[in-house]
């Protein structure tokens, strides 16, 4: 977290007020941001999906990164003060540190979907296998 | 290749079909694969994950860069060549634009990871019986991608 503050630093701030919406869902902006005080919320279809709060978060890496628009709208709840990086891929290539900083989340972010995903396809699996097992045996019946 | 500064992290390396090149659980020792030729399938409990056949692709770096041991197995296909990124995380350091390559490209794995969960999740949904996640569950991961 704090690695990416310091590179933050360098970065100008906007301060929003209350309710002040960050990144509106399927925008497409190429901007990175950081938080640096405050509290946002995700919103997705119109409910809200997490809350972010921790200083050095990042919000817009995904959509930077690949180039596709946000999915989910950011919002502020009593306010905050965010840096803006306008060109993502610049601010990440002058600042190596916050490179890895976000290269190091996705990879703890594909690690959790992963597993989940083996989880949920072994669970799948079992599921299948049931369902054949209960019509072998309703043929036997 | 042969440049002096480069050649002691970096190691052209072929191994036959079969090989484990990464085992899941095993300490990184901080070095990376980039694939030069061949194909290669990550299995992760002993289950299949995917297929990795483009030159040019890396894998190790998640443990690199989360320091842990590896999240999974990696195993020859069919006969590879590749090359070993030793010291990864110093060579990183000092090539941030191969940082930001591979930020790019566990983006790209964790939104089709992703996108799969998402197809799996709403198959169940449709068969209407018992959902094998809570939703609370499903949206502590599907959070801040933004």
């Amino acid at each position: 977290m704090e690695q990416i503050l310091v590179a933050a630093a360098t970065l100008p701030v906007s301060v929003l007020g209350p309710r002040a919406v960050l990144v509106n869902e399927g925008a497409r902006t190429g901007k990175l941001y950081i938080l640096k005080s405050g509290d946002l919320e995700v919103v997705r279809d119109g409910s809200t999906v997490a809350a972010i709060g921790d200083p050095g978060s990042v919000i817009g890496d995904m959509s930077a990164l690949l180039d596709l628009p946000h999915s989910a709208t950011v919002r502020t709840r009593n306010g905050a003060e965010v840096h803006v990086a306008d060109d993502a891929d610049a601010f990440l290539d002058a600042h190596p540190a916050a490179a890895r900083h976000i290269a190091k989340l996705l990879a703890a972010r594909l690690h959790k979907t992963t597993a989940l995903l083996v989880d949920m396809r072994r669970q799948a699996k079992v599921r299948e296998d049931q369902v054949m097992f209960d019509k072998i045996f309703a043929l036997l019946e | 290749m042969a440049d002096k500064e480069t050649e002691s992290w970096l190691k052209f390396d072929f191994f036959p079909a079969g090989t484990e090149l990464i085992v899941q659980g095993r300490q990184a020792g901080g070095s990376f694969m980039v694939l030069k030729e061949g194909e290669v399938e990550v299995l992760r409990d002993g289950k299949f994950v995917s297929t990795i056949k483009q030159p040019g692709a890396i894998f190790g770096e998640m443990s690199v860069l989360l320091e842990r041991p590896h999240s999974a197995t990696v195993r020859a296909v069919t006969d590879v060549q590749l090359y070993v990124i030793n010291d990864a995380l110093a060579v990183l350091e000092a090539h941030p634009s191969w940082l930001l390559q591979i930020a790019r490209l566990l983006a790209q794995r964790v939104n089709t990871t992703t996108a799969q969960l998402v197809a799996l999740k709403s198959r169940e949904a449709e068969e209407d019986d018992v959902l094998v996640l809570p939703t609370n569950v499903f949206s502590s991961w599907a959070d801040p991608q933004i």
